[in-house]
């Protein structure tokens, strides 16, 4: 198997999630995978749209992203609605704020899967364990245990409760409340499950119409 | 009964005390960076966030409320 990492590093957010992304990193170098790292100047649209025309099946990206966009080392995006299609026929896995809600659905619309997030991340400095084996289980339990999306997720979801509750028995209550959140708001995409919740059952036909609109909007905001 | 407002008090009073003992404690949230006193504030503020907070915290409170039910059940049934 053939991956991508992007991890950018321009603030303090990035710099802890640079650091769980280390263990990415190393799961895929233990289990054989041959990873490319794209790592801060790295990280940037140009050198991951010449890395993608080389071919991966696994695209990983780590922090910051916004509805229909993961953002690079130049705080623009590296993927957006523009050039999605390079993803969309691969597994993509992030630790990104909102970026399965648009961007996310888009690869799956186009066959894809995506495990990633609808809403905002939130992590604590007191908890930064507990959080990287949040982020990082399901490409574990994904890509080095073999498991099915959906047994993925599932299993994902049991690891942030288990670590909120343990956070709350520890007295890290703010920690123990945003695992929690991130746990709500944490989605796996794929051909096999359900899709996005956009109010059409995850059904192909609306999507196909949305897409176009989605990227005409994107560009022309990108205009403003 | 605990009500919303004396939950908020006590999440407060450990936010306060977690800033005396680690003054460096920060919440990220998405781009943004919260020290403990920046989050007192918002919790004030930002409506949607101490909905969020109340929310999740009594939906924590009851998970562990059945987390415990069952530890006790599965160490009961082991020892007869």
């Amino acid at each position: 198997m053939k991956a991508i990492l992007v991890r950018p590093r321009f603030d303090s957010a990035t710099e802890h999630t640079f650091a769980f992304a280390e263990d990415i990193l190393s799961q895929c170098r233990v289990a054989g995978i041959d990873v490319v790292e794209l790592a801060e100047g790295n990280a940037t649209k140009k050198r991951v749209e010449e890395e993608l025309k080389k071919g991966t099946d696994l695209f990983i990206f780590y922090d910051h992203g916004s509805e229909d966009a993961l953002i690079g080392q130049d705080e623009k995006p590296v993927i957006d609605l523009s050039n999605v299609a390079a993803i969309s026929d691969k597994e993509v896995y992030t630790l990104a704020c909102l970026s399965a809600k648009e961007l996310g659905a888009a690869v799956w619309r186009q066959g894809g899967k995506f495990w990633g997030y609808t809403e905002v991340v939130g992590f604590t400095t007191d908890a930064l364990d507990e959080f990287k084996q949040a982020f990082n289980c399901g490409f574990c339990y994904l890509f080095i245990d073999g498991l099915e999306h959906t047994a993925a997720l599932d299993l994902a979801k049991e690891t942030f409760d288990q670590l909120s509750l343990d956070l709350m028995s520890k007295g890290k209550i703010m920690a123990a409340i945003f695992m929690r959140q991130n746990k709500e708001k944490l989605v796996s995409y794929n051909q096999e499950g359900p899709g996005p919740d956009d109010g059409n059952g995850g059904g192909c036909l609306l999507g196909l119409l949305r897409t176009p609109v989605a990227i005409f909007r994107s560009l022309f905001s990108r205009r403003q | 009964m605990v009500g919303e407002k004396d939950l908020i008090a006590k999440i407060k009073k450990s936010l306060i005390a977690k800033a005396e003992k680690d003054p460096s404690w920060t919440l990220f949230l998405g781009k943004e960076q919260l020290s403990a006193s920046d989050l007192l504030k918002r919790l004030d503020t930002d409506k949607s966030l101490r909905k969020m907070v109340i929310e999740s915290s009594f939906a924590l409170a009851i998970e562990m409320w059945n987390n415990e039910g069952r530890s006790n059940i599965e160490g009961n049934s082991g020892s007869t």
